[in-house]
């Protein structure tokens, strides 16, 4: 790696983001996603969702740097519900919920609370080292692929993201590919016909990515929750700076933790498929495992949040990698960011870093600079989140519809634009009774035209060959990881099929 | 090993064999093309095939899947105490597209937080529509005169 043009590139980081702008809204991302992280029942990916529209209107650096601080954010804030409620914030802080919990039970919030901050900026920090060390090093490499090698890459981030995911496989298939389907409605650019859009004139230039989002994420959320009137009862309310820091020996139990659970977070993270929630449950394991007394665990222990929310951040910060290098996002947040790229005119790709150095440094120097935000956000400012955990939902909700509604409305000034959001909303709700994840129908539809673009020029390419795809080696090695993932996630299906069968032969036979 | 399909899996096998089903009539009326040369019927034809055969992989195997179903299955169910949320959200965004041109944001906006307040059955009446002021109210200034959207506030 050339140092130099590191340097150079973090000196025009600097430069974007240390605006009045460019710290505003970091800022404005960070400050939000710790308010959406804090609250439990909403996630990142139902608001990333519903402040997409107030980023139509910003520079696509600016509008990146937001919804980024959002993601980073709510990574953060989502370990202060699990402490003091028991509640995970986030999916990815359910972990945290297993010692955090019982450590405010013993009076120990604060120091919880402050480990769980500083792990975060120690994985997040030393995730971004490796993305920034990752990034061009891939991009270069990835700058000679051509249609197949794409088209892999897509097939392999799809099948990891559906079968590494631990869903149920056909259910989280089915939603790839009605995702994949989804992106094709509108007017297909080759030939000029339009698909599945039934002669409505809205889906001539394809279905809307932000009504799409909130409805399948956002909508699903506010239905689910608005019918709870009191916040969940709080332990501690008052949490004073001085019993947030931890004695000598919680250092000492904390600070190994920390760094396995940065590396195992960093490697989950930069692969498709696996992100934070993976990443948290392996480095608890882990931790677990390796403990000398492992019954401590789940009482408390300091490891037992130091490393799950050192791992999780990292992952959120390495996630970037696939998404920013590759232009492949690893999961449903990375594909929203890389179709707000997209309504900007932005075309993800390798080329990303060289032909827009100012987007791409800009946004990992916001990284560096948001975690810092958060950091004090979450340590000196506590108390104001503790506080926002007691905003009763009959207040918050209500509230968020209208935000919602007009956000939605803003991007078109069209009030129909609200009733796509409301229709896409029942579907997601349908989708929530039926246990579907919405998370891969985004990620279908923002891959979905994509791969029929690298697909069909692959076989013009090739003259209808499709060996052709195994025959160039990088493509060809992708496809045999495609195979590898199938017939382990078979492999792994028909095993538990087999051992069930034979413990319940031998729960007959002993009776 | 004869277990019955639950229900909610077989439902959710259908719904989507009927997706790919009625994706695939429609992508049949699109030129296929040749593998050398796609039209813009090829690949959603493959995909709605796909997903017919997904579909039937949920009906067949996670329907009767070996593994006991961890997940509480009774909490998705809609009952009554989902349904008055839904509705009352519903009726809101519905509301404020239908009100928002004809009758301005504000009260537009009043009018779904009263709707949306109706989802929680023991917030006061009076509670609401304080709220549904300061929302109406701050929306307006924040939107309107702060960000300078064009959207009228009275009608």
């Amino acid at each position: 790696m050339d140092m130099s043009q590191v340097s150079d590139g973090l000196l025009l980081g600097l430069s974007v983001v240390f605006t009045a702008e460019g710290l505003f809204y970091c800022f404005l991302g960070v400050f939000l996603g710790t308010f959406i992280g804090v609250l439990p029942g909403i996630g990142p990916m139902a608001t990333i969702a519903m402040l997409m529209p107030i980023t139509f209107h910003l520079d696509p650096t600016y509008a990146l740097i937001t919804l980024a601080g959002i993601y980073y954010g709510a990574a953060y804030g989502g370990s202060t519900a699990s402490i003091l409620l028991n509640l995970p914030g986030t999916a990815s802080s359910a972990v945290t919920v297993l010692d955090g919990y019982p450590m405010a039970r013993q009076g120990r919030s604060g120091v919880a609370l402050f480990i769980t901050a500083i792990a975060s900026f120690i994985g997040s920090m030393a995730g971004l080292v490796v993305l920034i060390a990752l990034s061009q090093p891939l991009a270069q490499f990835a700058i000679g692929f051509s249609a197949p090698e794409y088209f892999s890459l897509m097939l392999l981030g799809l099948l990891a993201a559906a079968l590494l995911g631990g869903g149920k496989p056909f259910r989280t298939l089915a939603m790839v590919v009605f995702g994949l389907m989804l992106g094709l409605v509108g007017i297909d650019l080759n030939s000029g016909q339009s698909r599945f859009t039934y002669g409505v004139p809205q889906f001539f230039e394809g279905l809307s990515l932000v009504a799409l989002a909130m409805g399948l994420f956002g909508l699903p959320e506010i239905f689910q929750n608005s019918a709870n009137s009191a916040p969940p009862e709080l332990l501690n309310k008052k949490i004073t700076l001085r019993s947030m820091l931890p004695t000598r020996a919680d250092w000492r139990a904390a600070w190994w933790p920390m760094w396995r659970g940065t590396g195992i977070g960093s490697f989950f993270g930069a692969l498709p498929g696996t992100g934070g929630v993976i990443a948290s449950f392996m480095s608890y394991t882990v931790e677990k495992r390796i403990a000398k007394d492992p019954s401590r665990f789940g009482k408390g222990a300091i490891e037992g949040i130091a490393s799950p929310e050192a791992a999780n951040n990292a992952a959120v910060q390495t996630g970037f990698i696939p998404t920013l290098s590759l232009g492949i996002p690893g999961d449903a947040v990375m594909a929203l960011m890389l179709g707000v790229l997209m309504i900007h005119g932005v075309s993800p790709g390798p080329g990303l870093i060289f032909d827009a150095p100012d987007l791409f440094w800009g946004v990992v120097v916001s990284f560096a600079v948001g975690n810092v935000m958060l950091v004090i956000l979450n340590i000196p400012l506590i108390g104001l989140w503790v506080k926002v955990l007691s905003i009763p939902y009959n207040i918050l909700f209500p509230t968020i519809v209208v935000l919602v509604s007009i956000g939605v409305y803003s991007v078109n000034y069209s009030a129909i634009d609200i009733f796509v959001v409301v229709a896409f909303g029942m579907i997601g709700y349908g989708m929530r009774m039926l246990k579907f994840d919405a998370a891969p129908v985004i990620l279908g539809c923002v891959l979905g035209p994509l791969m029929e673009e690298n697909f069909r020029r692959a076989l013009v390419l090739s003259n209808g060959e499709f060996t052709y795809f195994i025959e160039r080696p990088v493509s060809g090695f992708l496809l045999g990881c495609c195979t590898l993932l199938v017939i382990s996630t078979i492999y792994g299906y028909v095993r538990t099929a087999l051992q069930s069968r034979r413990k319940a032969s031998a729960a007959k036979a002993a009776i | 090993m004869l277990k019955s399909i639950s229900r909610t899996d077989l439902t959710a096998g259908l719904l989507v064999i009927a997706v790919g089903v009625v994706a695939l009539i429609e992508a049949l009326n699109y030129p296929f093309g040749t593998t050398r040369n796609m039209g813009p019927g090829y690949f959603p034809i493959v995909l709605s095939g796909l997903l017919i055969v997904f579909g039937l992989g949920i009906i067949l195997f996670e329907g009767r899947a070996p593994v006991a179903d961890d997940d509480a299955e009774a909490g998705d169910k809609p009952s009554r105490d989902h349904i008055r949320p839904l509705l009352a959200n519903l009726a809101a965004f519905v509301s404020l597209g239908l009100l928002i041109e004809s009758f301005g944001l504000f009260i537009a906006a009043a009018v779904a937080v009263m709707l949306a307040g109706l989802a929680d059955k023991r917030t006061p009446l009076w509670k609401t529509a304080l709220l549904a002021f300061i929302v109406a109210a701050a929306s307006c200034l924040i939107f309107v005169y702060g960000l300078r959207l064009q959207i009228k506030v009275f009608p």
